[in-house]
């Protein structure tokens, strides 16, 4: 009988664990949560807030590392994601699964015991939507993958809307909207610059499917039809004429960029689009959060 | 034949991994001290919401 124990020789530090919850897109799926919460009408008590908005960047870092086990054979051929810990061998593949499972269970029901259930159900369907939707279903097989599974993304303010008033009403739809529409110009943007790594990994992304031509116009597309849900939050009663102003100027800005990516045959202006639709988003949650924050603003 | 390699025959432990090991030991207990802090604050905060 042969009986062999191998101890796995685990060097991975807390710091990958970390990067395993890819930090730098949960800071914008925190700000967007944040902002729901903010706008929502209602009152939370600040603790009930915070733990509201630690469970959206829980579990929006744990869809992250199961993205990240579930993708480690992609990861491993793209420049742009080679770097990551599973595929440096840093963290075992099995760990980054129970990592991210513990994590995205544990915020569902943090969420739902100290704020209410709502916002709860809606952080699992994000994460479920993530991973089982967006990650395993549609990202190897159609050109759609990040329009359908965009909404992953697009479901922090709800959440945050939820976590206040304790439903899903039209103004928090409006804020998922927003987000929804922002994600294919967003990401088609860093795919158009970076289509040979996934045309290598075998990702069906527009522009390696379609080509580069019908890629920008589909961003152009979207980026039109994000200007009447930009400034939807206004017409909806939960945001102010600064926010309006705001909308409106970025909106242009960022049709700007997509008819600059249109007439362009490099990729400069593909990344400056990307740069600035980060900016974008950034700045509609900010005008968002400081008319709420600054009094008489509203 | 038996091969218990964790327990007779240990990888090399090195001065880095065990320094790794226990950073992410600490981590974990920080992790869970501060999951009871939180649930005990949660609970005064409904407590006295009622």
């Amino acid at each position: 009988m042969t009986d062999l124990t191998v101890q796995r020789d685990s060097t991975a530090t807390v710091g990958d664990f970390i990067e395993l919850l890819k930090p730098r897109v949960m800071s914008l799926v925190v700000f967007t949560g944040f902002a729901g919460m903010v706008v929502a009408p209602g009152h939370l008590h600040p603790l009930l807030a915070a733990v509201a908005v630690l469970c959206i960047a829980v579990g929006a870092g744990a869809s992250g590392a199961i993205n990240m086990w579930y993708d480690r054979d992609i990861d491993a051929v793209m420049a742009r994601t080679a770097r990551r810990p599973i595929p440096t061998g840093r963290v075992e593949p099995e760990d980054a699964l129970a990592f991210g499972v513990i994590l995205a269970a544990a915020a569902v029901l943090v969420m739902g015991v100290a704020v209410n259930w709502v916002a709860a159900g809606i952080l699992a369907l994000a994460t479920l939507f993530y991973v089982f939707v967006y990650t395993m279903w549609l990202k190897r097989r159609t050109p759609q993958n990040i329009v359908i599974g965009g909404a992953a993304g697009a479901f922090p303010p709800m959440i945050g809307w939820a976590a206040v008033t304790g439903g899903v009403d039209l103004p928090g739809i409006a804020l998922f909207l927003l987000i929804f529409l922002w994600t294919p110009p967003h990401f088609w943007a860093l795919a158009l610059f970076r289509s040979g790594d996934y045309a290598r990994a075998g990702v069906p992304m527009l522009p390696v499917v379609e080509g580069p031509e019908t890629t920008k116009r589909q961003m152009l597309l979207y980026t039109l039809l994000l200007l009447p849900a930009a400034v939807a939050p206004y017409f909806l009663g939960i945001a102010g004429i600064a926010y309006l102003a705001g909308a409106a100027v970025l909106g242009a800005l960022f049709v700007l960029c997509a008819v600059r990516v249109l007439n362009s045959a490099d990729h400069k202006p593909a990344k400056q689009m990307f740069g600035f639709s980060i900016l974008y988003l950034f700045l509609l949650f900010a005008l968002l959060v400081g008319e709420h924050v600054v009094p008489g603003a509203l | 034949m038996t091969m218990t390699r964790s327990d007779d025959a240990p990888t090399p432990d090195t001065a880095e991994r065990r320094r790794r090991l226990r950073g992410r030991n600490l981590a974990t207990l920080a992790a869970l001290l501060a999951l009871v802090a939180l649930f005990y604050l949660i609970t005064i905060v409904r407590m006295g919401a009622q």
